[in-house]
């Protein structure tokens, strides 16, 4: 039978690591120990001098993994377009950055760049000789608030038909595929700014029933919540306009766009398995995963997914969330 | 006592500012200190947290507003260090080298002769920040077929903290 392959996102560790409790030496042998495929970096956080790390640096890295036995899969880059007052970067500006990152990836010995749907379907396809003479696959990640019918990533689709490249394709992020919102969206709230006990239960109900969000809102009340609880249901449980969303993602309730995502595997040699909380018992409340693994088995995917742990659980550690992932989509796809 | 719902609303804001990645904590606890040279106090600096999860261009950040003790600090007095680097906090938007990397130390230095004297000070700052990247498409907006909005990029996010620090006695 084949197995899935793994890979950790040593973003999961993020929080431990921009906080200085861990050292990326502290982090490496955490990957080690869970047991993994392969490992995810992103580059701005945990490479010293990024966008232009030294050559000593990416020596002491090559070496790190070598000691770890951790294979460096996908090297995560951005488009920062925002970095110029008053004007977006240009075209040429993002090629260049995107060409360097490509080059340190495969300096590092990274197979996967994975940057962002601010490269351009007609840009990327500008990248994709340097991707080809550099033997990294470039892939663009879809990330919620997106969704495979979003626009911009049917023009991805219609690019990686035309091409056909194993040089060029998606990393899809389960944050796209939310039923709704992470079971710990509260948590950055003041205890005494809502009721999040009452909240999470509107979420929960959010998540697996289609009751529409004004009857969610008289239950708020009807069970003792306020306008606070109503403002923040509004803006942290209830879906979000992907046209004004920054960072949020609109929630599919109980019907995730499983055709899409089953559309676009073709073209993913790698994928983020995002998770927000898992529990004892190796369930992730909000994300259908045993249905979109079913789905990455009927197609016999052979790519990565990298466990991307993006909560900050108090009662288990980030390696204890992060086992339970792997466990529990070891266990979905030895089921089908 | 309890909280007004208006206060709530304010509460909530305030600790999704930044995508909720800090809260409401954007100054390092305990990091506010005088800067004495040579047993001179020239200032004071206190220690900024970074304000995301993967560092920051320096020239995201739009302004910084500073009030210690109730006195608003002249952008003229303020700047900003970060490792071997050091700007004005008015000249932040035209650095777009400087990455404030996530473990770096980004400090606020204060130019006040005498520096704070010894006991409890209140400091209450405001940092507007672009986003330095997003998920819409105006980025592109040299390509053709690609001039639309990008709101994450023209409304600066707005991140307020006001905090009672101690400075020691000497």
């Amino acid at each position: 039978m084949s197995r899935l392959k793994h890979g950790i996102t040593l973003y999961g560790f993020g929080m431990s690591y921009v906080h200085g409790d861990a050292e990326l030496e502290d982090i490496l042998q955490k990957a080690k120990d869970i047991g993994c495929d392969g490992i995810e970096i992103v580059a701005p956080q945990m490479v010293p001098g990024h966008p232009n790390p030294s050559d000593e640096w990416i020596g002491y890295f090559r070496d790190a993994c070598a000691r770890y036995e951790l294979d460096p899969v996908c090297y995560s880059i951005y488009v920062d377009s925002g970095k110029h007052r008053g004007r977006f970067t240009h075209e040429a500006e993002r090629m260049t950055d995107t060409v360097a990152s490509m080059e340190y990836a495969k300096r590092m010995g990274f197979k996967v760049v994975r940057s962002q749907d601010a490269l351009l379907p007609v840009t990327m396809e500008k990248m994709l000789p340097y991707a080809e003479e550099l033997g990294i696959h470039l892939a663009i990640e879809l990330h919620g608030p997106y969704c495979p019918s979003t626009p911009i990533f049917q023009e991805y689709y219609d690019l990686f038909e035309r091409k056909n490249s194993e040089y060029l394709g998606i990393v899809m992020d389960y944050s796209a595929f939310a039923s709704g919102a992470p079971g710990n969206v509260l948590a950055p709230l003041p205890d005494d700014a809502v009721h999040k006990e009452l909240l999470y239960r509107i979420n929960h109900l959010y998540a697996t029933t289609e009751i529409p969000e004004e009857e969610l809102i008289r239950m708020i009340y009807a069970e003792g919540g306020d306008a606070a609880d109503e403002y923040a249901a509004r803006k942290l449980l209830f879906s979000i306009d992907p046209d004004t969303a920054k960072f949020g993602t609109p929630y599919w309730r109980t019907h995730p766009d499983y055709e899409g995502f089953r559309r676009l595997l073709k073209y993913s040699r790698y994928m983020h398995g995002k998770f927000y909380y898992m529990d004892k018992d190796c369930n992730c409340p909000g994300i259908d995963y045993e249905n979109f693994v079913r789905i990455m088995k009927e197609e016999n995917y052979s790519g990565y997914i990298a466990s991307e742990y993006e909560g900050f659980d108090t009662e288990s550690s980030d390696s204890e969330q992060i086992r339970r992932h792997i466990a529990m989509l070891d266990r979905y796809w030895d089921k089908y | 006592m309890a909280k007004t719902v208006e206060e709530k609303i304010a509460a909530i804001d305030a600790a999704l500012s930044f995508g909720g990645f800090m809260g409401s904590e954007l100054v390092r606890p305990g990091s506010l200190e005088n800067k004495i040279i040579c047993g001179c106090r020239t200032g004071y600096r206190f220690r900024l947290n970074n304000l995301s999860y993967r560092g920051v261009w320096i020239s995201t950040l739009e302004n910084i507003r500073l009030k210690m003790d109730g006195e608003e600090v002249p952008h003229c007095d303020m700047s900003i260090k970060l490792r071997d680097f050091a700007c004005q906090v008015d000249e932040t938007g035209n650095n777009t080298d400087i990455f404030w990397a996530a473990k770096d130390e980004c400090w606020v230095v204060v130019n006040k002769v005498g520096g704070l004297k010894p006991g409890e000070h209140t400091l209450e700052i405001e940092i507007s920040k672009r986003n330095d990247f997003g998920h819409s498409y105006g980025e592109g907006s040299d390509v053709e077929g690609y001039r639309t909005r990008a709101l994450e990029f023209q409304h600066p996010e707005v991140g307020k903290q006001t905090l009672v620090c101690m400075i020691e006695e000497e």
